[in-house]
């Protein structure tokens, strides 16, 4: 693979991103049992809408992230921490959007901002990382 | 070879990021749209071309989940033991026809939402070939495993 404490620290990132998706799953449950509204509903009270939101935006972002987290992880090896740091970045981000939402949907753009600048940067040392290695290879 | 350093899984990786970006659009489109017609979250209903969005994102979700492992496990697996006849760069290939049929998908979705099933065929086509890919080339390398 690579430099291998990279890849560990990656992989723990993963699984903490996994807990992390989980844990926006706690709100919907917890606003269903709150207010009394019954699977399959997805709508009744803006509590639940609003923990639903959380939920699947943070589904939505995980789908772009995780792949991105590994082929920065793959490919970009020149400063090997950097790619579980921005990891760390969008975790921190998920939570902090998450505690906005729920409070006042308003106030989600920080912590949403914060997620999408993340994975713009693993986006980016993707790219370079992809860039360099075809390179190689082809001067090889 | 490193399965890393191969130019078919460097061409899968650049494939991979496209997809990404392709459904990072989809999303960003819902957010265009909420504000074209002033729909504000947590709502998820409103005008038609509003809700042609989300679905739109939603379904490439829905599907991304299934391309993305299916992309890389086919390149993976067929790809190093697929060398005849240049198959071995079938699985970026159809990656490439994936991210097409998604476009075409969300075009004509946007348009009028009787437009969009070309678009979704294509994609979902892929994904099948994709999946034939990456059983073969499981096959075919634990046979070789085994052989040994």
């Amino acid at each position: 693979m690579q430099a291998v404490p990279t890849t560990i620290l990656s992989t723990i990132i993963t699984i903490l991103a996994v807990l992390m998706l989980f844990y926006t799953s706690v709100p919907v449950g917890r606003a269903r049992g709150k207010h009394g509204i019954k699977a399959p509903a997805m709508t009744g009270h803006e509590d639940l809408e609003r923990a639903v939101r959380v939920h699947m935006n943070t589904l939505e972002q995980f789908a772009i992230f995780i792949p991105l987290l590994w082929a920065a992880t793959m490919y970009f090896t020149l400063i090997g921490w950097l790619v579980p740091a921005l990891g760390l970045v969008w975790i921190v981000g998920r939570f902090l959007y998450m505690q906005a939402y729920l409070a006042d949907p308003a106030k989600r753009s920080t912590g949403f901002t914060i997620t999408i600048l993340s994975s713009a940067g693993l986006l980016v040392l993707s790219v370079i990382g992809v860039a360099m290695a075809l390179m190689a290879v082809t001067a090889a | 070879m490193n399965v890393v350093d191969m130019p078919v899984t460097l061409t899968t990786a650049v494939v991979t990021v496209l997809a990404l970006l392709f459904y990072f659009w989809a999303g960003f489109n819902v957010g265009r749209m909420r504000g074209k017609h002033g729909v504000k979250p947590p709502t998820m209903t409103g005008p038609v071309e509003f809700e042609c969005a989300v679905r739109v994102q939603m379904n490439t979700l829905e599907w991304i989940v299934i391309f993305v492992p299916l992309l890389w496990l086919a390149t993976i697996y067929f790809s190093p033991a697929m060398t005849i006849l240049y198959l071995s760069w079938l699985p970026p290939v159809l990656g490439v026809i994936w991210i097409i049929g998604r476009w075409l998908y969300m075009s004509g979705y946007m348009q009028a939402p009787e437009k969009r099933e070309t678009g979704f065929v294509i994609a979902a086509l892929s994904v099948i070939a994709l999946l034939i890919c990456a059983l073969i080339g499981i096959f075919m390398t634990w046979s070789a495993v085994s052989a040994v």
